[in-house]
């Protein structure tokens, strides 16, 4: 193969592969999933052990409902 | 209690703690050189005390000794709060802690030497290099062996840029140092000539990309979120920007080299790769800083978060600013000038420095079981020191970059030069007074956290913190 087709090949192989990324990033099936992985830096868990003790409900941070 | 069940803090607390003795040293070294070019005298005619052995020190110091720790310390905070699971092999990473501080300590004996491969950010010869090799390795495994371990589907991004900057910092640090020893403290780099100066840069540039930027990345998804407590912006948005990121990034290099032996063309890829690059940099900027999107009244009274979006921010001109730099006709313009030297800094202090800073104030209360930092008033005046100094650094360079450029190139009409090189350097100096305040200013806010800091970590005996359950367990 010509190495100018290759490269051209190569090119058109990275630009979809990262329109792939695009589609499957926005795509509405991985709403839920994400929303799940956004939630993990929120949780606290770094409390002193005598609160630790505490219902994880009570424990969860969920949105800043304030100033919305 | 059963030691799986608790986090592993320990080995964060010392790469914490370690994160801010080590700035101290590295910015006071910074200090000293910049004062050195206002009055070169203070070398006292010492070999181990001149310019040239010392500012190796000052990049090597800040970079991988203070940047270094700030990143493994938050990397293994994060990486086991996000994995729901504690840190991989106990032993092995106490071991990249241990590694980690010989490194700097021997990079901190040889460098005031003389002894150096001089290549730029990567002068440690090459015994240093096998040392860094293994502990780099170590550090993997612990990092990655924990994302084996974790007990949550999703890897969360703040690991996905974590395990980037790890992964490509290995490669990089090998290839580059390749080299043929010829005693315990001189080796042969294998490359030659031009070869020589683009693997150089491949690494120099991808130290900055992946070190300086990937890594911090990492930081700022798990750290502005939490501080703001809110989630990130747009997660979908930091998927495709990671992607981007990483894969142009790689490519970058050559911009270094521009008017060089380098191809031509060689060095307009490196250009068009640098111009790219400014759409997943600004990708995550605008993710970080529209996180607060619907909670500003935060900045008003959270000195943290101020940290944070000012580092954002200081991202976002400085990877502007960054591309612009790397066209070929700006490049002829700044390249070699004080203008390299202000952008750097807008980007390491600006961006590293302050992003490193404010996510140790969000971390080190709960590693010592507090709710906050003994002084949140010092926080917000070591922020104001922060963000005077980065500002008189970078404005004082861009005004002596800039002259010193115009200067250099100006011609009579017989077609010699106008200004002989002692008269920019005579322009320069009111500059470099301005500089060495600006270090100053920030210098003495890195003095403030030290008091903050001993402040809260004193007498504290810290009590290991569960590993949270999964949902759903």
């Amino acid at each position: 193969m010509d190495i100018n087709v290759f490269r051209g090949l190569v090119t058109a192989v990275v630009m979809l592969l990262f329109i792939g990324i695009c589609v499957r990033s926005f795509s509405r099936k991985r709403t839920a999933e994400f929303h799940e992985a956004e939630l993990l830096p929120l949780e606290d868990d770094s409390r002193p052990p005598a609160a630790a003790d505490r219902p994880r409900a009570a424990q969860q941070s969920t949105r800043d409902a304030s100033h919305e | 209690m059963d030691l799986d069940s608790t986090y592993n803090d320990k080995v964060v607390r010392q790469f914490t703690i370690m994160t801010v003795v080590w700035g101290v040293v590295g910015m006071l070294v910074g200090l000293y050189i910049a004062a050195e070019l206002i009055w070169p005298g203070l070398s006292f005619e010492q070999p181990w005390l001149t310019y040239s052995r010392l500012r190796p020190l000052h990049t090597n110091a800040v970079i991988f000794a203070f940047g270094g720790c700030g990143l493994i310390g938050t990397s293994y905070y994060v990486v086991q709060r996000t994995c729901h699971v504690r840190l991989a092999f106990t032993r092995l990473a106490a071991f990249t802690f241990w590694g980690w501080q010989l490194v700097i300590v021997l990079a901190a004996i040889t460098l005031p030497m003389g002894i150096t491969q001089s290549k730029e950010y990567a002068e440690l010869e090459w015994p240093i290099d096998l040392l860094i090799a293994v502990v780099w390795v170590a550090y993997a495994i612990v990092f990655f062996g924990t994302i084996g371990r974790r007990r949550v589907k999703h890897i969360y991004v703040a690991n996905w840029f974590y395990g980037a900057f790890i992964l490509t910092i290995a490669v990089l640090h090998i290839f580059n140092n390749l080299a043929i020893p010829v005693s315990l403290t001189k080796s042969y780099v294998i490359y030659t000539g031009v070869v020589d100066a683009m693997v150089q840069w491949w690494y120099g540039h991808n130290a900055v990309g992946f070190f300086l930027t990937a890594g911090f990345l990492g930081m700022m998804y798990y750290f502005v979120p939490k501080q703001a407590n809110r989630p990130i912006y747009s997660y979908r948005l930091s998927v495709v920007h990671f992607w981007a990121l990483i894969a142009i990034y790689m490519w970058a290099g050559p911009h270094h080299l521009h008017y060089t032996s380098l191809p031509d063309w060689a060095q307009s890829i490196g250009m068009v790769f640098s111009l790219i690059l400014l759409a997943p940099s600004w990708g995550g900027m605008i993710n970080g800083i529209m996180t607060l999107s619907g909670a500003w009244h935060k900045l008003r009274t959270d000195p943290i978060i101020k940290f944070m979006i000012v580092s954002l921010s200081f991202y976002g001109m400085s990877t502007f600013e960054g591309p612009m730099m790397s066209i070929k006709t700006v490049n002829a313009l700044s390249h070699y000038t004080d203008w390299t030297i202000g952008h750097v800094h807008s980007g390491a202090l600006g961006w590293v420095a302050m992003m490193t800073i404010g996510s140790l104030y969000c971390m080190l209360p709960r590693l010592y079981n507090k709710e906050s930092m003994y002084s949140t008033r010092l926080i917000d005046v070591h922020f104001w020191t922060s963000t005077i100094g980065v500002v008189l650094y970078a404005v004082s360079m861009w005004i002596s970059g800039i002259n010193q450029g115009l200067m250099w190139r100006a011609l009579n009409d017989d077609g010699t030069l106008t200004y002989s090189f002692i008269e920019t350097v005579k322009f320069t100096y009111p500059y470099y007074g301005i500089r060495l305040l600006g270090g100053l200013v920030f210098f003495s806010g890195m003095l403030i956290m030290v008091y903050n800091v001993y402040r809260t970590v004193r007498s504290v005996e810290p009590q290991p913190v569960a590993v949270i359950e999964p949902a759903g367990a």
